[in-house]
């Protein structure tokens, strides 16, 4: 087989030099600090440690933050309840396990969750080599989902539990990508060849990727629509819907090192969201677009240069104009109509505002520490108040756990 | 130094990690969001890691297991960056074949799971045993050899001019 190493050999001159250690060198240190002060000793140490003030602004005067170096001395200190404004962010967050079905074990993920922080996506592991997907409702697994084909994944749902996701179905080696729409715990197949729906509005509108390209939905049993990207050759897909009808998405170019986020009005008119400037020391090379609620799209603005690489939390208000950064949020996965993103900081798994922020901590009867450090936040209520992810329960194996965070 | 050595650690190692980032992921943004992810984790435990005395094992196993862990999670927030499609072999010298192989290759690899991606990087870049790629993805030799048989066949039925590339040779599962 050097016939192939030869060529990974190739495929791997064109990495670059990723070079992350500062971001994560403070990043594991506020964390260690933070397990520190959460020891389970004191139920008021958690209680101030998951209040922490990041301490940065948000916006432009930050832009040139993203690769500073680590602060020797983290600053977490607890938020004085006067310097908040009283518009419902939360100050502090409590985790609790997701329980999975008899005999599957404690092995869980979560994968998506729906606008109230009512329904919660995720899967299971019963052993045996299948995983099974799960629906939990109010804390409760309301649906063991049976779905044909391999690696199923649910992405998201709306209030009324209707979940989007897909499998890989087929012989091995003839495996394709298919999309799935499921209704009270039953999966039906939607339309299209090496499909993938990854968000679903309350309308049951439907968006993802077919080929390679962004579609649309319109009902369960509609055939795909391809939404008009750019002139010329990209490889695009759809990532999130609003209840308004707006989709966003993102295109990238073919060989070349460039994204377009993209944002389709309900009229099916397209538009460019342009990345935000920042002085990373690289070139701009465009933005890409993951979600969008009431109007706020959240995504990132990237930049790289021949060695490296980073990218900017960015959120466009569609209905504002206004665009804005988290520099202090990185792998943000949502963000709700008032800007507050869920991600990872320097602090850890944080809810953010921009100006504040709280650190989740870990479920009790958890800690981190394990062999991968596990902890992803995955998805957020429009109210805030409530928190999907997933972490490590550690014990020296690597088994995550799925946990939701009432916040208050 | 304030940092136990993790800088110096992953400076010397970034080279290495940025690679295999690369190769299980593809693209560059995502291959940057894994290694700091990876590097996150071991930022975190370096203290317990660095006393253990193998770092870069300890290293490894958190990049692979971030990696499987992950999967195709955020896929939504990426544009995919490979060729769509594909141009056909013909009878062109051997440079422009092993051109068109190459994107063929990186179109196979793109259709694997997370896992068998893993597991072709660890076998055939790493050149790891079986037994030794198992420990890093914390699974059994037994699973990482029928991962790397479904990655091989999977990869011929996707693109069948790899065909020379990915033939199993009875080394490959042993």
């Amino acid at each position: 087989m050097t016939g192939l190493k030869v060529f990974l050999d190739r495929v791997a001159e064109d990495a670059k030099l990723y070079d992350v250690t500062e971001r994560a060198l403070a990043a594991g240190k506020r964390r260690r600090r933070i397990r520190r002060l959460a020891v389970p000793s004191g139920a008021a140490a958690v209680t101030g440690a998951v209040v922490a003030a990041v301490g940065l602004a948000g916006g432009g005067a930050q832009l040139a933050a993203p690769q500073s170096p680590a602060n020797p001395s983290p600053t977490l200190t607890v938020a004085s309840s006067s310097a908040a404004v009283d518009d419902g962010f939360p100050t502090r967050c409590v985790a609790e396990r997701l329980p999975t079905p008899k005999g599957h074990g404690p092995k869980s993920v979560v994968t998506g969750g729906d606008p109230t922080g009512r329904y919660v996506l995720g899967r299971s592991y019963p052993g045996g080599g299948r995983d099974r997907l799960l629906i939990w409702e109010d804390g409760k697994v309301r649906h063991v989902v049976p779905i044909e084909g391999a690696d199923p994944h649910l992405y998201d749902i709306n209030t009324g539990g209707v979940a989007v996701g897909i499998s890989f179905v087929g012989p091995y080696g003839k495996e394709t990508e298919v999309a799935w729409v499921v209704t009270d715990g039953k999966a039906q197949r939607l339309k299209g060849q090496n499909a993938a729906a990854v968000g679903i509005n309350e309308a049951g509108v439907i968006v993802g990727t077919v080929g390679d390209q962004p579609v649309v939905w319109r009902t369960a049993d509609s055939a795909p629509e391809t939404l008009p990207g750019p002139p010329g050759k990209w490889i695009g897909s759809a990532g999130g819907i609003d209840e308004d009808g707006t989709i966003v998405g993102t295109f990238g170019g073919i060989g070349v090192p460039q994204s377009l986020a993209y944002a389709w009005s309900p009229d099916g008119t397209a538009r460019e969201l342009a990345p935000v400037a920042a002085d990373t020391g690289l070139k701009p090379s465009g933005a890409s677009a993951g979600s969008i609620r009431d109007g706020v799209v959240l995504g990132g603005s990237h930049f790289e240069d021949a060695r490296s690489s980073t990218t900017v939390t960015t959120l466009w208000n569609l209905r504002t104009g206004e665009v804005t950064t988290r520099p202090d949020v990185f792998h943000a996965d949502e963000a709700n109509a008032r800007g507050w993103t869920i991600g990872q900081s320097r602090a850890g798994p944080v809810l953010s505002s921009g100006t504040r922020s709280v650190v989740l901590p870990p479920a009790e009867g958890t800690r981190t520490g394990g062999p991968t450090e596990v902890f992803e936040i995955i998805s957020l209520s429009d109210d805030g108040r409530t928190i999907a992810g997933y972490q490590d329960a550690a014990e020296g194996k690597l088994v995550v756990v799925a946990v939701r965070w009432r916040c208050s | 130094m304030d940092d136990d050595g993790f800088r110096a650690f992953a400076h010397s190692r970034l080279a290495y990690l940025s690679r295999v980032a690369y190769l299980l992921t593809g693209d560059h943004h995502a291959a940057e969001d894994l290694l700091q992810n990876a590097l996150v984790r071991l930022a975190t435990a370096w203290p317990r890691v660095a006393a253990a005395g193998d770092p870069v094992a300890y290293a490894r196993r958190v990049l692979y297991n971030e990696h499987v862990s992950t999967w195709r999670r955020g896929r939504h927030l990426r544009a995919e960056r490979t060729t769509a499609e594909l141009p056909e072999m013909g009878g062109r010298h051997d440079e422009a074949d092993d051109a068109v192989r190459r994107m063929m290759l990186e179109h196979a690899l793109r259709r694997l799971t997370h896992k068998q991606r893993a597991v072709i990087v660890l076998r055939f870049f790493e050149d790891l045993t079986p037994e030794d790629a198992a420990e890093v993805l914390g699974c059994s030799p037994g699973t990482v050899k029928s991962q790397t048989h479904h990655a091989l066949r999977r990869m011929r039925e996707l693109s069948p001019e790899l065909a020379s590339l990915v033939h199993e040779m009875p080394e490959a599962l042993v």
